[in-house]
């Protein structure tokens, strides 16, 4: 399976998250994945296509986020891409304010957070107006 | 094997709500994410305008919770701290109490449980007449 590459358009609908974590579950099952890191990873992927519908289209229209996965060697790697509002990513959160709970980037930055300790690598590459890429990687046990 | 394990959580969230010995009880099973966690919210906000509210919410046969569940439990444990309220989550998966700490939530006033019957009798020991 070294080198494939499988990608995912879907509809900015929460409907289509656990879709996500369905097709990661078949690819990370099919690697040398533990079911700790396979949980690890669905969640991880579940939460940035969950900040896609949250935060990337509040200015304009909803398009697809495209989700790749790509089969490596030494681990998956996982890009999220939407052509969204982009945001700050020196703003991101770290816990819930109990004070600003209202606050709707409360979970985008929680969910950054659990994308960081989950994964192995993480990079965001987001420009206001433009859009995001979400771009993460675990590394398979055998690797570690 | 595998495969049957993580395709049988797929889709799959309920709630019960149910009381015991006066303490109310939301059980929940599946998956709680961003298309299931406003059933969850709008069940855990029945319980937080009540004076001295408190819930022992049973996460036990969940499966999956993200940040958008956990939030919702987060603005739960948020409006009934303003009454002196807890919510003791019942939970023994270590996938899940990991997400707990990591958000911040163990701070607050959120207890965890290992068992429904622990959770229960903490309820029970919070509003116990005092004898003075």
């Amino acid at each position: 399976m070294a080198n494939d590459t499988l990608s995912l358009t879907l509809p900015t609908k929460s409907d289509y998250a656990g879709v996500v974590r369905l097709m990661l579950s078949g690819i990370c099952a099919r690697m040398d994945y533990s079911m700790d890191d396979i949980e690890n990873i669905k969640l991880a992927v579940s939460e940035a296509y969950s900040n896609v519908i949250k935060h990337a289209f509040k200015q304009k229209p909803a398009s697809d986020v495209t989700v790749t996965f790509c089969v490596l060697a030494d681990g998956l790697k996982i890009c999220i891409h939407d052509q969204g509002d982009g945001f700050d990513v020196n703003g991101k959160k770290t816990e819930y304010d109990f004070d600003n709970l209202d606050d709707p980037s409360v979970g985008m930055g929680v969910g950054l957070t659990f994308i960081e300790s989950l994964m192995d690598e993480l990079n965001i590459d987001s420009t206001v107006g433009t859009g995001t890429i979400i771009t993460m990687f675990k590394k398979k046990s055998s690797y570690n | 094997m595998l495969y049957h394990k993580v395709y049988m959580s797929f889709l799959d969230f309920n709630i019960e709500c149910s009381e015991q010995s006066g303490c109310p009880v939301v059980k929940m099973s599946g998956e709680v994410d961003i298309h299931t966690y406003t059933d969850m919210m709008k069940t855990l906000q029945s319980y937080i305008e009540k004076p001295e509210s408190s819930v022992v919410l049973n996460i036990l046969n969940v499966d999956y919770i993200d940040s958008t569940g956990l939030g919702a439990i987060a603005k739960c444990a948020h409006h009934m701290d303003k009454n002196n309220g807890l919510i003791y989550v019942v939970c023994n998966k270590p996938q899940i109490l990991k997400l707990f700490d990591i958000c911040g939530l163990t701070k607050k006033n959120v207890s965890m449980f290992e068992t429904e019957a622990l959770a229960v009798k903490a309820f029970g020991d919070q509003f116990k007449p005092s004898n003075g």
